[in-house]
């Protein structure tokens, strides 16, 4: 990215957003129209039918934010043109994956903007109906979700006849109960039906048969904050933002080993080394950096010869990684490889769906492997043992769960190798690991 | 909607005579009855803190599932409490960020000063401790629910301040109890 476009840049999705991801205060519905809110919202209902509504979402080239980085504009126009059945639109505001929290400012303190964005899809994809699926942890943003609906529907932009149309639209809030699963689409859909979170194989896709067997697009919190900008300030706008390929902006979460840990919100396309040093404030305590997670936990770690990486959705992968969630961990030379592997394979084997084998028996493997390497009790054979399982589970699973539980294993072993093989040598972990005394 | 009759056996929780205007209006929110499974045990929760056999029959009476479909549910999501907790529930994060921030630690802390381990239950019935998969709030590690309520950037300090504050009644309780509907 140029630095003139770094300096001049503001954000526009944590707009008035405070500097901590905690609730300063949230945007009323009069705050949130002041800036222009629903005004998008209005165009698309006053001068557009549905299928020019998909279309301006498709010539922005919308990548979805949720973490596979598909196009909005073709999920919308996967869904039938007709209406045999109801259709729906679900808000995946489950943010789970460790190392991220983006959505959760924008819940908290400026629901209404997802709000827009929600009803805009409705609109073009003939739903009348959205459901919000909001992880039970954010209690905060399930009580302000509901407090700008409700404000919403008192001022006619939900309900009956939305802002005089005759478009309708209901808006409901389910709360999810604690399995990370459920941020997998399919899980979400079968969770908000009432039942278990077990990934539906597929085809199929829920564009045909989702919520209730009906027609359902299901986007990000950010994804759908994106397009009520775009309706409000156009395409040419967002594309004069961020990569040819990546156009926009996106949330960066960075956590970990750094001075400045933080939302920082920017055109696609930064670098990774900036981001940890320019913006996050460098490794904490005079460090020097060794690993970072650049897209949540799920995905395969970068190394210090590679943080002139680009942020967009290719760069990370010409390195066999992801930009994922934009959640961005970093670790820096004190913190042992196999105590943070051990760390998230716990978090994988429990919650694993347990509903197909690889995944559940793999999890399971992996975490008993990694936590007797930290005992001390590590086996001759384990580290390649670790490989193995890690080759077998990729690709053989129903949802990308069990292949997301080799982020932290599958190019840190060949990087780590001795590192890992002393834990057996010396049956012990070699490493101090200050960082888990609590001051 | 068709009518929901609940035999009147000894079994039951109760939930739906004491709060009907409420469980009402939550079902007619859904296409499918079946979609108030969750937000219900959320209500049952509310009050009791658990979720006790006699209600996971009861919700399956209100939304039209068996009660194994419903057993199902609370025993997959991690945050449906399948026994009695104390009056606060302390819901640690573990997961990497915050355990590069001294997760580990904090856990040492809390357990040692309340003499549990995870999931236990104080004896006083005023402390549950209970592991989270990450929080969502990394930048402010480390981090844990009390209750309902996030506590961030926790230091011994801070923590000690927490637990006096809960022990001289200051704080929201987790759960209610049965109360007549208003």
């Amino acid at each position: 990215m140029t630095t003139d476009a770094k300096t001049t840049y503001k954000p526009i999705l944590t707009d008035g957003i405070t500097g901590t991801i905690l609730s300063g205060r949230t945007e009323t519905l009069a705050d949130y129209r002041a800036k222009g809110g629903y005004e998008g919202l209005r165009r698309a209902l006053e001068t557009m039918t549905p299928e020019q509504a998909i279309d301006m979402v498709k010539d922005a080239n919308v990548r979805g934010r949720g973490g596979a980085g598909f196009p909005a504009g073709a999920k919308w126009s996967f869904i039938p043109k007709d209406r045999k059945k109801p259709h729906y639109v679900c808000v995946n505001a489950d943010e789970s994956e460790p190392g991220t929290f983006s959505n959760r400012p924008v819940l908290e303190q400026r629901p209404h903007l997802l709000i827009e964005g929600a009803a805009i899809c409705a609109y073009a994809t003939l739903a009348e109906t959205v459901i919000i699926y909001i992880r039970k942890e954010y209690y905060d943003a399930h009580a302000q979700v509901r407090r700008a609906i409700d404000e919403a529907y008192a001022a006619g932009l939900l309900g009956r006849g939305v802002m005089g149309s005759d478009f309708n639209l209901d808006v409901i809030v389910q709360p999810g109960a604690g399995a990370y699963i459920c941020g997998e689409e399919t899980a979400l859909i079968e969770s908000l039906e009432g039942k278990r979170g077990y990934p539906r194989l597929r085809p199929p896709f829920p564009a045909i048969q989702g919520v209730y067997m009906c027609p359902t697009v299901i986007n990000n919190v950010e994804t759908l904050s994106i397009v009520a900008e775009i309706f409000r300030r156009g395409v040419e706008w967002f594309k004069s933002l961020g990569t040819e390929k990546s156009p926009g902006m996106t949330v960066y979460s960075i956590s970990g080993c750094v001075a400045k840990p933080g939302n920082y919100e920017l055109p696609l396309g930064v670098t990774m080394r900036e981001l940890i040093y320019e913006y996050a404030g460098g490794i904490r305590d005079g460090n020097k950096f060794k690993a970072v997670f650049p897209g949540g936990s799920s995905v395969p770690m970068l190394f210090e010869d590679e943080l002139d990486v680009v942020m967009d959705f290719d760069g990370p992968r010409k390195y066999g990684t992801f930009l994922g969630s934009t959640g961005i961990i970093v670790m820096d030379e004190t913190v042992c490889m196999t105590w943070a592997a051990a760390n998230l394979m716990h978090f994988y084997w429990d919650e694993s769906c347990g509903q197909c084998t690889p995944c559940r028996e793999g999890t399971n493997w992996m975490y008993k492997i990694l936590k007797r390497l930290e005992a001390g009790q590590g086996r001759p054979g384990d580290v390649e043992l670790l490989e193995s399982i890690v080759k077998h589970i990729v690709g053989r699973s129903i949802c990308a769960l069990g292949e997301f539980a080799t982020g932290s294993l599958a190019r840190t072993i060949p990087r780590f190798r001795t590192e890992f093989q002393a834990h057996i040598d010396q049956q012990k972990c070699p490493f101090k690991k200050e960082y888990t005394v609590l001051k | 909607m068709p009518e929901i009759t609940l035999d009147a056996t000894p079994r039951l929780n109760g939930l739906y005579s004491r709060r009907k205007t409420e469980v009402d209006a939550l079902l007619a929110k859904y296409p499918d009855r079946r979609s108030a499974t969750m937000p219900l045990l959320w209500l049952v929760q509310e009050e009791d803190g658990w979720i006790s056999p006699e209600s996971q029959i009861e919700v399956a009476a209100i939304v039209g599932a068996t009660p194994a479909q419903v057993n199902e549910v609370v025993s997959f999501y991690q945050m449906y409490n399948r026994a009695p907790v104390g009056k606060y529930v302390l819901g640690i994060c573990g997961t990497l960020p915050c355990a590069l921030c001294a997760a580990d630690g904090l856990y040492e802390f809390l357990s040692g000063k309340l003499g549990i381990g995870w999931g236990d239950t104080t004896a006083d019935g005023l402390f549950t401790i209970q592991r989270r998969e990450c929080l969502g709030a990394c930048s402010e590690a480390p981090v844990m629910l009390v209750n309902r309520k996030l506590e961030t950037r926790l230091t011994r300090a801070r923590i000690d301040r927490i637990i006096e504050e809960c022990r001289a009644g200051q704080r929201e309780p987790y759960f209610t109890g049965h109360r007549p509907q208003s």
